[in-house]
């Protein structure tokens, strides 16, 4: 144990639980964490929610504070017109009235405080340029980090490492459109009138309010939805007229299209096919002996595969510890795999995959390529 | 977790639209927190309640004018601060962190859904308590509120650099009470939970 590390660690895990952290620290908080056992105990439980211990409103309490809030809005309302009006015995009672200038004054105090704040904040927060176009923003996961967001809807978006996702500042319009590069897991918000849709390259996923992972990585060679809850519609094809509709726990595979701006050695002629071919698999989740759904199970920080071939772990490794692994040989590619991993390092991982007798050695090189043979 | 976003959107949407039902979300996105807040400064969470509310009454009435106002979170935990100061003493403009009330900030870890028992997240509340007050806070509003170090550093009048520091020494201390007080077997129970 280095001294400095521990030091560092407060710093790195006060960062986290801010959500401050960048990239880079995010890297080297997960290194620290290896060696200390006891500080991702600590993470875990900062990354969860904690409690009011004094006095906590249950949603029952919230709605009935609400309900109090807006009577005394409604009675500040009617006030605020009954002032404006001039001042008659008739329509003024007097208890009301002597109500209405206690009221008056306070709300003159108030407006003071108020103007002094706006005039304070306007200084102090410069001039707005646009506020709330429908200005876009986006959040982007290096190789080997991962992040989860809360949409302006309430969504939340748990996203992978290596993958990016656009979405406006505010949902406008009939439907809620983002843009999705990699893998991400929604949660989303139900609103009937307002679809949720979710663009790939490979498919668009039109949902009301459900759960769902899409993997949609712009470097393999298929993409996949797999539906946790609830139900959603993938459209496919370039026009979007190919609907497939999805039940719970199924998963749909989409063969990633061709980019059609890159120099493969693909012929001209097979590209220029006016008549779409799509190749779409329908299959049910897998599930891990300890009930881990495997597709999603990296939202729990767990890395999971099951009967998978060692080329497509490989690739998983590659995205989830953020190094580059190739093979010498290719015959090591075809082997299969299952494995569960939490908190191991890549070293670990790979040591363990050895000793479940599969036969193959590693080594990195000066680049920091991870060989397998 | 940060719901800065929510806000915004939910903010804006009321000054350009007068929409009730994303005034009526804002306030039950933030009444607790809030209300918590107010209660820290006034040590009642009945005066609290109110104050909260009054925010939300000037939001409503001003709502035209609340356009320009660029971080909509700040601004209404800023109003917060100053009517709660208000009710404390006219004077004051600062928060007197001495007088704040701890019973009002304490927060600890869930015992239900985080699988640790209640003695530990006992531990960790009694950990939080012992810290100076405005190290509580400032825990508090970046972990219960979701505030960013930004926000925290604009609403306290303190820098990002202070928030900082503050919160892993918060973080240092609550780590050290658990780490002095858990058996080992705990600890290695609570890692193999899978």
């Amino acid at each position: 144990m280095h001294h400095e590390n521990i030091e560092r660690i407060w710093h790195l895990l006060a960062r986290k639980t801010a959500g401050e952290i960048t990239g880079e620290e995010a890297k080297e908080l997960d290194i620290i964490l290896q060696q200390h056992p006891h500080a991702s105990f600590i993470q875990d439980l900062l990354i969860h929610d904690w409690s009011d211990k004094n006095k906590s409103f249950s949603s029952e309490e919230t709605a009935t504070l609400l309900a109090k809030h807006k009577r005394r809005l409604a009675a500040a309302m009617d006030q605020s017109i009954d002032d404006e009006k001039p001042l008659s015995p008739k329509n003024v009672p007097f208890p009301a009235r002597v109500k209405s200038i206690k009221t008056i004054r306070y709300w003159m105090a108030a407006a003071g405080v108020l103007t002094m704040l706006i005039l304070g904040l306007r200084w102090w927060l410069k001039p707005a340029e646009e506020q709330h176009s429908i200005a876009m923003e986006r959040l982007e996961t290096k190789s080997g980090s991962r992040s989860e967001i809360l949409l302006p809807d309430g969504t939340k978006v748990w996203l992978n490492a290596g993958s990016s996702l656009d979405y406006p500042r505010q949902f406008t319009g009939n439907t809620r459109n983002v843009q999705l590069i990699g893998e991400a897991y929604f949660d989303v918000v139900k609103d009937a009138h307002k679809p949720f849709l979710v663009h790939t390259r490979a498919f668009t996923v039109k949902v009301i309010g459900t759960i769902f992972n899409i993997r949609a990585y712009a470097d393999e060679d298929s993409a996949v939805t797999s539906l946790i809850q609830g139900a959603v519609e993938v459209q496919l094809g370039k026009s979007g007229n190919n609907v497939v509709k999805m039940k719970p726990n199924e998963k749909l595979t989409v063969a990633m299209p061709e980019r059609p701006d890159t120099d493969d050695n693909s012929t001209p002629a097979e590209n220029q096919d006016n008549i779409e071919k799509i190749y779409v698999k329908r299959g049910t989740l897998t599930t891990m002996k300890d009930s881990t759904i495997v597709e999603t199970a990296w939202t729990e920080n767990k890395l999971a595969f099951k009967n998978t071939s060692f080329e497509k772990i490989a690739v998983l490794l590659g995205k989830w510890f953020g190094t580059d692994i190739r093979f010498k040989n290719e015959d090591k590619k075809q082997i299969n795999l299952t494995g569960t991993f939490q908190r191991e390092s890549l070293d670990e991982v790979l040591h363990a995959l050895q000793l479940t007798g599969t036969q193959f050695k590693y080594e990195k090189d000066n680049a920091g390529v991870i060989w397998i043979e | 977790m940060r719901n800065d976003n929510q806000v915004k959107s939910l903010f804006y949407d009321i000054c350009s639209t007068g929409n009730m039902e994303s005034y009526d979300n804002l306030y039950t996105l933030l009444c607790s927190k809030l209300i918590h807040f107010s209660a820290s400064i006034t040590g009642s969470f009945h005066l609290a309640e109110e104050i909260v509310s009054d925010v939300f009454i000037m939001i409503w009435q001003k709502r035209e004018q609340l356009m320009n106002v660029r971080e909509p979170q700040v601004y209404i935990y800023v109003c917060t601060r100053n009517l709660s100061l208000n009710h404390v003493s006219q004077r004051k403009s600062h928060i007197d962190y001495e007088s704040l009330d701890r019973d009002a900030l304490a927060i600890a870890p869930g015992v239900e859904d985080m699988l640790i028992s209640s003695e530990v997240s006992q531990l960790i509340e009694k950990s939080i308590r012992e810290l100076p007050t405005r190290c509580q806070l400032i825990f508090r509003l970046v972990k219960m509120d979701g505030l960013s170090y930004k926000q925290v550093a604009k609403l306290l009048d303190i820098s990002i650099k202070t928030v900082d520091a503050q919160l892993s020494i918060a973080i240092k201390k609550l780590t050290s009470a658990i780490q002095l007080d858990m058996s080992s077997d705990l600890i290695r129970s609570y890692l193999h939970r899978d």
